[in-house]
């Protein structure tokens, strides 16, 4: 693709998709991977990222007789995808103005 | 190559974060290929491709997130990256601890506790102060808000009383039942601003004081996270 996809918008994408419901990682690369074509190790860096900053937590359940490591959206996160989609509306609008100026359209 | 080969791999390629950082993302891997299931292997392998590869993604984004914090320090919040500091050097002190040989691990742990054993006292007695002053404080914030209340009610029963006295001279006395009347405005005029008060302490300063309290106390609990 021509645009690669700025690490702010990865995040805000992680937390919409834990925003539905907690999932493990390999659930969140599946679901970002069916919209988005982001190779399968972009997703960690952002997930420890977004833990750090407290948007989310995880929390372990067994499966299968394993550990599952669960990711799920805090009070915080959601404020922060909130302001995330704000800024978007603004960034869209704002290019397809731009790009579209003269009434074409893809 | 195969799953055990590229966890070693990885591993090795993130030797030098703290080692914390690197279990949580070897972590991570080892149940990405879990719920890929052992028939997908062959695939996730493929497209995960070079360990070191997954592993520099995984740096870059580590490192760059510690610089972001040197910016926050700029912008006056010293306390924050203190603490970051205080937490990457427990990090590295708990990597070198778990390279230690058994004898090594010994002694630091001796001498540890010989050092905890002479700064207790000071300690303790510090923290004892340090107590009393808080206690102390919080008396204070207290009586304030005690006391604010208190005078309050004061003043809107002298207003009453007043008024009340003025209604029982005013038939034999009329200059005084209206001095008595003066006096019971100003009284309630008193109460009026001591409500103000109240409502202001109550409404705007009790609740920022509590979420300052709270947050003091989860900064402490959540200092090196």
């Amino acid at each position: 693709m021509s645009f690669p996809i700025a690490s702010g918008l990865l995040d805000a994408v992680v937390l919409s998709v834990l925003e539905q419901e907690d999932a493990y990682g390999y659930r969140i690369t599946q679901q970002v991977r069916s919209k988005l074509n982001v190779s399968e190790s972009t997703l960690y860096p952002v997930l420890r990222r977004l833990e750090k900053n407290g948007d989310l937590t995880v929390y372990d359940r067994a499966f299968d007789g394993r550990n599952r490591r669960y990711y799920a959206i805090t009070p915080t996160g959601r404020q922060q995808l909130a302001g995330y989609r704000r800024d978007w509306y603004t960034y869209r609008n704002g290019i397809e103005a731009l790009l579209f100026a003269g009434g074409e359209r893809a | 190559m195969n799953r055990r080969e590229f966890i070693l791999r990885l591993e090795q390629a993130l030797k030098d974060m703290p080692a914390e950082e690197r279990r949580r993302a070897v972590e991570y891997y080892e149940n990405y290929f879990d719920e890929a299931g052992p028939e997908n292997e062959q695939e996730v392998l493929k497209a995960l491709g070079a360990p070191e590869k997954v592993a520099a993604d995984i740096l870059r984004d580590y490192y760059e997130n510690n610089t972001g914090s040197q910016q926050q320090k700029a912008d006056g919040k010293q306390m924050h990256t203190a603490r970051e500091n205080a937490a990457r050097s427990i990090h590295t002190m708990r990597d070198k601890f778990q390279t230690m040989d058994s004898g090594q691990r010994l002694l630091v742990i001796v001498l540890a506790i010989l050092a905890l054993a002479t700064v207790a006292p000071a300690c303790i007695g510090m923290i004892g102060g340090l107590g009393g002053l808080i206690i102390a404080l919080i008396c204070v914030v207290f009586t304030i808000f005690l006391l604010v209340p208190t005078l309050d009610l004061v003043a809107w029963c002298c207003a009453i009383g007043f008024a009340v006295a003025a209604g029982l001279k005013v038939a034999t006395n009329p200059p005084l039942a209206l001095c008595f009347i003066g006096i019971a405005l100003i009284f309630a005029a008193v109460g009026v601003l001591l409500w103000q008060l109240t409502v202001y302490l109550f409404r705007i300063t009790f609740p920022a004081l509590i979420r300052g309290i709270v947050d003091f106390f989860r900064g402490i609990l959540h200092w090196n996270t």
